[in-house]
């Protein structure tokens, strides 16, 4: 039975479980990222990308363990965890792991996710990391959280939809059905 | 004094025991609530890859063959049918109608209003129309929406119309959009031809910008759910049915989601063999609701309605033979569509209530559900605003802004659910709507 006349044509079928499997297999595999060596050793790598941002802009950073980062220089002194659900890493993984297994992509699409898409969102949760790190410097760490949790989330929330949208509509060629001209079909109909 | 022995040990061990059995109970709730998101977040994202990979029907119909089949101008007769409850706005939309670029249609305009003015304009406006609109006045509402469409699909089947095409009050079509729609019908077979619900009239400010992408994203979504076999539905307005259908299968009388329900109940007459074509082109222009209150309102409708028909429905669709494993996943998502709201405020809820019970942080806490759900309907939304030509500006204002509104439409939609859940009464309510009429109607 189809409840469509354009019949689903070959692996289309099959996309919905194919993803909610692939799925699947993104949050295994970043929830033992996040519990492996290698983990560790990438939250530490992502860290230290934000005590170069901190030293840069004048303040000073202090490593506390792999995930912990001590902010001063500046009116207050704060404390910086990168938890899993605030890793950049994570994140870009998970854009780079979905692009590899979303059905119907051809290589170089899923390659530019990995080497284009995925650096991008690091860099903007590096970036989002640090502002919360000056704006704690700065005003405190009410400040800090504020930001946090709502600007800084908010952005790169929206930042990670934008960037999906336009990895999927440049992979897919989602374009050409946006800019049909249905009236000029609708005139050739008229003959 | 303490109690000892048997009865002290008893009383020491429930309150540990009751603490860990509510405790892992929260747990499961949270795991539960994070599968759920992501059931539905992979929806979104398939959809949407279907739709931008496979677009939807374009005609390609030519008339001459069917002049073959001997219709009169060439073409099917259509019925044009706006069923209306005291919504002025239909005198914006019967002049679109009447214009329409099409040889052989009428227009009927099943007038349930007990505003005391409306029915004399629409009586006049039918008989300067020269035969071309019908006011097919109803007295008492009987069956409510539903009921407006049996009597008008009944009416058009009288007059000779192969297909109806069912706009609500504010919806104005463009001069082509019959052909389009006809010849799309007519090309594939379909049962119905669903179209794009354009929320442009209202559109200017932050709530209407948003709430025009998330129709235009939705039209999206369900031509890729098309694609994907997944029951793509009757939104309930801008859909062109085959009379016939309606005939065999009438609308579901004093349902508040009859379009749901019709689908369902056409797809379960034909043992499965509904042919719903979703076309995210063919649009008409409607009205954003008239403010966050009239949004409220309409949401909790939907909500309650949805979840209400899904669950007298449930049993006869999974034993149905006729219908894929696939349609059977679209219904069930569809079905619950409105239950995410509940989902997404537990997981919030979870963990917080465990850390209140336990004074620790909650085991599994994992937000990449909750992400994935978010970026995902965010996406949904955002290619909508795409397809309507939105500024980078204002997409990404549309972006920002979308994340609070989720979480506000997911407490109205958690509501609805609950009242369902709970046996609360549901009615039906009409939204307010902005436009160039809305002052001649509160918001009560």
């Amino acid at each position: 039975m189809s409840t469509s006349t354009a019949r689903p044509r070959g692996p289309l079928r099959h996309w919905y479980l194919d993803l909610v499997l692939a799925f699947t297999a993104v949050t295994i595999a970043v929830h033992v990222l996040e519990d492996s060596t290698l983990g560790l050793l990438l939250t530490r790598m992502e860290l230290g990308l934000v005590s170069l941002l901190v030293e840069a802009s004048g303040l000073h950073a202090l490593a506390a363990g792999y995930d912990t980062l001590l902010v001063y220089g500046g009116r207050h002194v704060v404390t910086i965890e990168l938890t899993p659900a605030c890793s950049g890493i994570y994140a870009a993984t998970a854009f780079a792991v979905s692009a590899a297994v979303l059905p119907g992509i051809g290589w170089r699409q899923r390659l530019s996710a990995a080497a284009v898409y995925a650096p991008i969102v690091l860099a903007a949760n590096v970036v989002r990391v640090f502002t919360a790190a000056a704006i704690g410097a700065a005003d405190g760490p009410e400040a800090m959280r504020l930001f946090h949790d709502y600007v800084g989330s908010t952005f790169f929330l929206v930042l990670y939809a934008v960037l999906w949208v336009d990895w999927l509509y440049r992979s897919l060629g989602g374009s050409k059905h946006f800019s049909i001209d249905i009236e000029r079909v609708v005139n050739r109909l008229k003959g | 004094m303490e109690p000892s022995g048997y009865l002290g040990a008893e009383l020491k061990a429930w309150p540990v025991f009751l603490t860990r059995l509510l405790g892992s109970t929260l747990i499961a709730v949270y795991a539960l609530s994070i599968v759920a998101l992501t059931v539905y977040a992979v929806w979104y994202i398939a959809s949407l890859a279907a739709f931008l990979s496979q677009g939807s029907p374009v005609p390609s119909w030519r008339p001459e063959r069917l002049r073959v089949a001997g219709a009169h101008s060439g073409w099917p007769r259509v019925a044009v049918v706006y069923p209306v409850y005291n919504d002025y706005e239909v005198f914006a939309s019967l002049r679109k109608a009447l214009e329409l670029d099409y040889p052989d249609y009428f227009v009927i305009v099943v007038d349930d209003s007990d505003d005391p003015v409306l029915p004399l304009e629409l009586g006049e406006m039918s008989i300067r129309s020269n035969g071309r609109l019908i006011h097919l006045r109803r007295h008492g509402r009987e069956g409510l929406k539903a009921g407006a469409l049996n009597d008008a699909a009944r009416l058009a089947a009288d007059m000779g119309a192969k297909y109806m095409l069912v706009l609500d009050a504010d919806f104005e079509p463009p001069p082509w959009l019959l052909r389009a729609m006809v010849s799309v019908a007519e090309e594939t077979g379909a049962d119905i031809v669903q179209g794009h619900q354009r929320h442009v009239k209202g559109s200017g400010d932050l709530f209407g910008a948003l709430y025009r992408a998330g129709t235009a994203g939705a039209a999206v979504f369900l031509a890729g759910r098309m694609h994907l076999d997944m029951f793509p539905i009757f939104t309930g307005s801008v859909g062109l049915i085959r009379v016939s259908s309606v005939i065999e299968t009438p609308f579901r009388e004093g349902s508040i989601s009859e379009d749901f329900r019709w689908t369902i109940d056409r797809a379960l007459d034909t043992g499965g063999g509904l042919r719903v074509v979703a076309v995210h082109w063919a649009y008409a222009d409607g009205s954003v609701p008239r403010s966050l209150h009239a949004y409220w309102r309409q949401q909790l409708r939907w909500s309650s309605g949805t979840l209400a028909e899904t669950l007298e429905t449930l049993p006869s669709v999974l034993l149905s033979r006729g219908m894929s494993a696939a349609a059977k996943t679209g219904y069930l998502l569809q079905g619950l569509f409105f239950t995410q709201g509940l989902w997404v405020y537990l997981s919030v809820l979870a963990p917080i209530a465990y850390r209140l019970l336990t004074g620790m942080a909650m085991p599994l806490h994992w937000l990449l559900g909750t992400y994935v759900w978010l970026i995902a309907i965010a996406a949904v939304v955002l290619a909508g605003g795409i397809g309507e030509g939105y500024s980078w500006r204002r997409l990404v204002a549309t972006g920002v802004f979308i994340l609070p509104m989720i979480y506000l439409s997911g407490l109205v939609h958690a509501q609805g659910t609950l009242r369902v859940l709970l046996g609360k009464g549901r009615g039906w309510v009409v939204t307010p709507k902005r436009g160039r009429y809305e002052h001649l109607y509160g918001e009560a």
